[in-house]
C-alpha cells in the first residue's frame, strides 16, 4: 500500500478512527499497531510478512540473549548480523554478486553461469527490506553496546520494527528513540495534530505534485528516445531528477512523520533542505539523515572515524560512502555514485584548509554543492554505466543546445520551477526573520496548506510508486 | 488562531479555493481516472448486449454505440475495441461471453490486416486490463470512478487558455462508458499513421492460422444465430494501399471465406469520412459512420 493511493486513504481513516479505542492499553495498542502494519505491508505481497517476522524474531531473541548470556553476547550479535545481512544478501544482492562473479570468472575462461541458477524467489526484492533490516540491526547492536535494554515483550518489539508509517521507506528509526515512546499511552493535542496534518499535506504535495509531474520528462530522457540532445537539455533533466528524487523521498518521510505525530509519536527529521547546503559535508547532514547517521554510528565511527588521522579518516569515509552506494542498489552505478560523493568529500577536506575557499560567498558555495550533487545523481539515475558516461559527456560538451524541450515539457518546467522557488523561499525565510514573523502573525500556514491540498487534487501527476521503495 | 481552529478551517478554505478554481479554469482535455474506469468496465463487466462492435483502435474510435441505436433503439450495444487488437482465441472468447444468449444479436467485426499479425495477437492492451487483480478492478470500478469529478489540470492548458495562445498541437480523447472514444488530433495529418504502420508490418505479417481460427469462430457464432457483420473500418486510401502491399493479408480471399462461414460483409466508401491521422476517424466522421452502420444492420435485427 502506498501513501498516495485510495486504499491508503481508507486504511488511514479507519486506522485513526479506531486508534483511540486501542491506544490506552499496552497490549491492545501494540497488537493493533502490528496488525495494521502487517495489513499495510501484506497489501503488496503477504508472503514477505514472514520475512519480516523471521528476521525480527532473530533480532528479538538475539537481544534477549545478549543480556541474559553476556559471556556469549558476541555470538548473539553475529547471529543477528547473519540473519539480517543474510536475507539482504539473498534478496537484494544475490543477482549482482552472481553476475559480477560470472563475468570475473569468464575472464579466466571459466563459464560459471551462477546468475541463471539463482532460485526465482530470491529475484523478488521485498519492499523496504533495506530499511527494516537496518532498523532491526540497530536494535541488537545498541543492546550489544549496552546503550539499550532489550524489550521482553514480542508485540512491543514488532510494533517498533513494523510500524507502518516508516516500514517500507524509512526514516530508519532507532530503537532507543521509539521503543520508549511505544511504552507510553500516546497523548496528542491539537497543536501536534495540526503539525501532523501539515507534514502529511506538504509531503503529499512534494510527492504527488512535484515528483510525479517531473517523472515523464526524466523517464523519457533516460528511455533512450533521443528526441532532444545537447548540454542544456541534460542539465535540465538532471536538475529535474535532483528535485524528483528529493521530493519523492522527502515527501514520503514527511508523510511518515506526520502520521506518527498524529498518532502521538515523534520521528526525527529525515530531510532538511539538502540543496541549500554550502558543502557536501553539510549536505549529508541534511539528506536522508536517518541513513547517514546510521552509517556514521554503525560503520564510520566503529571503523575509527577521524580519530586515527587524516588518511585513515579518508579511507573510512570511502568505505562508508561505497557501502552507502551499495545499500541503495545492487548495481555498479550506485557504487560509483557513492564513490563520487567520497571523492567530492575528500577534495572538500583539503579545500577547507586553503584560505581562499573560506572567502567564497555562501550563495556560490550552495550552487557548487548543488552542482556536485547533480553530477553524482547521473550515476544514480542512469540505467547503466555506459549511459551515465553518455549523459555526462552531453552535459559537459560545449555544443549548441536545442531549447524546444522547454515547450514540449512545459508542465514539467512549471513544476520544476515551483520546487526551486519553494527552496529559495525557505532559504530567504532562514535569513530574513521578518518573513517568519509575518508568516506566523497572519497564520499563512493555514492558507498554504489549503493551497497545497487543492494542488494535490487538481495538479497531481500520474500515480507513481515512491522511488525509494526499490531500495 | 489556535491550532484547533486551523484544523477546523483548512479544509473549508481548500474547498472554496478548489471550487473557485474549478469555475475559472478550463475543463482538462483528458480525465485519466475516468479513462481507466471506462477500460476496466469494458473488460470486467459481465453485462451482455445485442450489438457488439469488436476490433482495434479504429473500432473503438470509429464506432459509437449511441448512433448504432438510432434506428435500433429497443436493443443495447457496446464497443469492445482495444488498441492493436488481434483476433486471438482469448479475445474471441471474451467477445462470445458478452453477446446475449437469446434474441436478435449482431457482432460488428472490424477487419484490419494488422488484427491477424503475431504482434496484434498478443493483445497487450486488452490483457493490461484483463490481468488486473480483483482488488485493482474493484478499486477502479467503485472508487476511481469518483475521481472523474476531480480531473487533473495541466498548467500548459491553463496557460494556453488565459493567454489565448494559438494551439499548435492537441490530441483529444474523451472516453465514454459505452466503449467509444471521441477523438481527434490537431493539426490534421492524414499521413501521420503511415510511418508507424510501415514499421508495424516488418517481420510481422498476417498469420494464416489466426485467420482460419477467426473464420471457424465466425462459423460457430453464425450457427448460434449470431449475425457476424464484417467490414474494413474506413481510414484513407494511402493507408489501405500500404496495408494491402505490406501485410500479406488477402481481403478478397478472406471475404469469400468469411461469407462461406455465414458472415455478412459490408463495404463503405472512404470519401464519406475523414481520418485525422490516416488511421482513425475524426469523431464527427465516427458518428456519421456509426449512423450508417446502424442503418445497414437494421434488417438483421428485425
Amino acid at each position: 500500500m502506498v501513501f498516495n493511493s485510495l486504499e491508503f486513504l481508507f486504511f488511514g481513516l479507519l486506522f485513526f478512527l479506531l486508534w483511540p479505542l486501542f491506544k490506552k492499553k499496552d497490549t491492545s495498542r501494540w497488537l493493533y499497531l502490528v496488525s495494521a502494519s502487517f495489513l499495510f505491508y501484506g497489501w503488496w505481497d503477504w508472503r514477505f510478512i514472514f520475512l519480516i517476522i523471521g528476521s525480527g524474531l532473530i533480532d528479538y531473541f538475539s537481544g534477549l540473549w545478549i543480556e541474559k548470556f553476556p559471556k556469549y553476547r558476541k555470538y548473539s550479535l553475529i547471529l543477528s548480523l547473519i540473519g539480517n545481512l543474510g536475507s539482504l544478501s539473498i534478496f537484494k544482492y544475490s543477482l549482482f554478486f552472481a553476475t559480477s562473479l560470472d563475468s570475473l570468472l569468464l575472464k579466466f575462461g571459466v563459464h560459471s553461469n551462477l546468475a541463471n541458477n539463482i532460485p526465482e524467489f530470491a529475484l523478488i526484492l521485498p519492499v523496504g527490506i533495506s530499511f527494516y533490516t537496518f532498523q532491526s540491526l540497530s536494535y541488537t547492536i545498541d543492546i550489544y553496546r549496552g546503550r539499550l535494554k532489550p524489550t521482553k515483550n514480542l508485540l512491543h518489539f514488532f510494533s517498533y520494527l513494523s510500524m507502518f508509517p516508516q516500514l517500507v521507506a524509512g526514516p530508519i528509526v532507532r530503537a532507543k528513540d521509539l521503543l520508549k515512546q511505544l511504552t507510553k499511552v500516546p497523548s496528542v493535542n491539537s497543536l501536534q495534530v495540526w503539525h501532523g496534518i501539515k507534514l502529511i499535506v506538504f509531503g503529499l504535495f512534494q510527492k504527488v505534485v512535484i515528483a510525479d509531474n517531473l517523472s515523464l520528462f526524466i523517464d523519457s530522457a533516460f528511455s533512450g528516445s533521443k528526441y532532444y540532445e545537447g548540454p542544456a537539455y541534460w542539465w535540465f533533466v538532471m536538475v529535474a531528477f535532483a528535485f524528483q528524487i528529493y521530493c519523492d523521498f522527502s515527501g514520503y518521510s514527511l508523510i511518515a512523520r506526520g502520521l506518527a505525530k498524529t498518532m502521538g509519536y515523534h520521528f526525527k527529521m529525515n530531510f532538511n533542505h539538502p540543496y541549500l547546503s554550502s558543502s557536501l559535508k553539510e549536505f549529508w547532514g541534511r539528506w536522508h539523515i536517518s541513513l547517514s547517521t546510521w552509517f556514521r554510528d554503525y560503520v564510520y565511527i566503529p571503523l575509527g572515524g577521524a580519530r586515527r588521522g587524516i588518511y585513515f579518516g579518508l579511507l573510512f569515509l570511502w568505505v562508508t560512502m561505497l557501502l552507502s552506494g551499495l545499500w541503495h542498489g545492487a548495481n555498479i552505478t550506485f557504487v560509483i555514485w557513492g564513490a563520487m560523493h567520497a571523492l567530492f568529500l575528500t577534495l572538500e577536506r583539503f579545500y577547507a584548509k586553503v584560505k581562499f575557499f573560506s572567502r567564497i560567498p555562501k550563495g556560490l558555495l550552495i550552487l557548487i554543492t548543488f552542482i556536485q550533487a547533480v553530477v553524482a545523481w547521473v550515476f544514480f539515475r542512469a540505467e547503466s554505466f555506459d549511459q551515465s558516461i553518455t549523459v555526462l559527456k552531453s552535459m559537459f560538451m560545449f555544443q549548441s543546445s536545442d531549447f524546444k524541450f522547454l515547450t514540449t515539457y512545459f508542465d514539467a518546467m512549471i513544476f520544476l520551477g515551483t520546487a526551486i522557488i519553494i527552496e529559495l523561499v525557505i532559504l530567504f525565510k532562514r535569513y530574513k526573520i521578518s518573513v517568519q514573523s509575518v508568516y506566523q502573525r497572519y497564520n499563512l500556514d493555514v492558507l498554504f496548506i489549503s493551497i497545497a491540498l487543492v494542488a494535490i487534487v487538481m495538479f497531481r501527476g500520474e500515480g507513481q510508486q515512491f522511488i525509494y521503495f526499490q531500495f | 488562531m489556535t491550532a484547533k481552529y486551523k484544523i477546523i478551517f483548512f479544509l473549508p478554505i481548500a474547498l472554496i479555493i478548489g471550487m473557485v478554481l474549478k469555475m475559472v479554469l478550463p475543463t482538462p482535455n483528458l480525465n485519466d481516472a475516468y479513462r481507466d474506469y471506462c477500460w476496466v468496465k469494458k473488460t470486467h463487466s459481465t453485462e451482455q448486449f445485442n450489438i457488439l462492435a469488436i476490433g482495434d483502435s479504429r473500432i473503438y474510435k470509429g464506432v459509437n454505440p449511441t448512433y448504432l441505436l438510432d434506428v435500433n433503439s429497443e436493443f443495447n450495444a457496446v464497443n469492445l475495441g482495444y488498441s492493436s487488437t488481434g483476433y486471438s482465441k482469448e479475445y474471441l472468447s471474451f467477445v462470445s461471453n458478452r453477446i446475449k444468449e437469446k434474441g436478435k444479436r449482431v457482432i460488428l467485426s472490424g477487419i484490419t490486416p494488422y488484427s491477424f499479425t503475431p504482434e496484434a495477437l498478443k493483445n497487450e492492451h486488452y490483457k493490461s486490463f484483463h490481468d488486473k487483480n480483483t482488488m485493482e478492478v474493484y478499486k477502479m470500478l467503485y472508487l476511481s470512478v469518483y475521481l472523474k469529478s476531480f480531473p487533473r489540470y495541466s498548467p500548459e492548458e491553463i496557460w494556453d487558455y488565459f493567454t489565448d495562445a494559438s494551439i499548435t498541437y492537441l490530441y483529444y480523447n474523451d472516453f465514454k462508458e459505452n466503449g467509444w472514444v471521441k477523438s481527434y488530433k490537431f493539426p490534421f495529418d492524414s499521413t501521420a499513421g503511415l510511418i508507424p504502420y510501415r514499421k508495424n508490418f516488418v517481420d510481422n505479417t498476417s498469420d494464416d492460422t489466426a485467420v482460419e481460427e477467426y473464420l471457424n469462430w465466425v462459423k460457430k457464432m453464425s450457427d448460434k444465430d449470431v449475425e457476424i457483420i464484417g467490414f474494413r473500418p474506413p481510414s484513407t486510401l494511402a493507408m489501405e494501399q500500404l496495408e494491402d502491399s505490406l501485410s500479406g493479408f488477402n481481403y478478397s480471399s478472406f471475404i469469400s471465406k468469411f461469407k462461406q462461414n455465414g458472415g455478412v460483409w459490408l463495404t463503405f466508401s472512404l470519401k464519406d469520412y475523414v481520418s485525422y491521422d490516416g488511421s482513425h476517424l475524426h469523431y464527427e466522421s465516427a458518428n456519421k459512420f456509426s449512423k450508417n452502420l446502424g442503418l445497414k444492420i437494421e434488417k438483421y435485427l428485425k
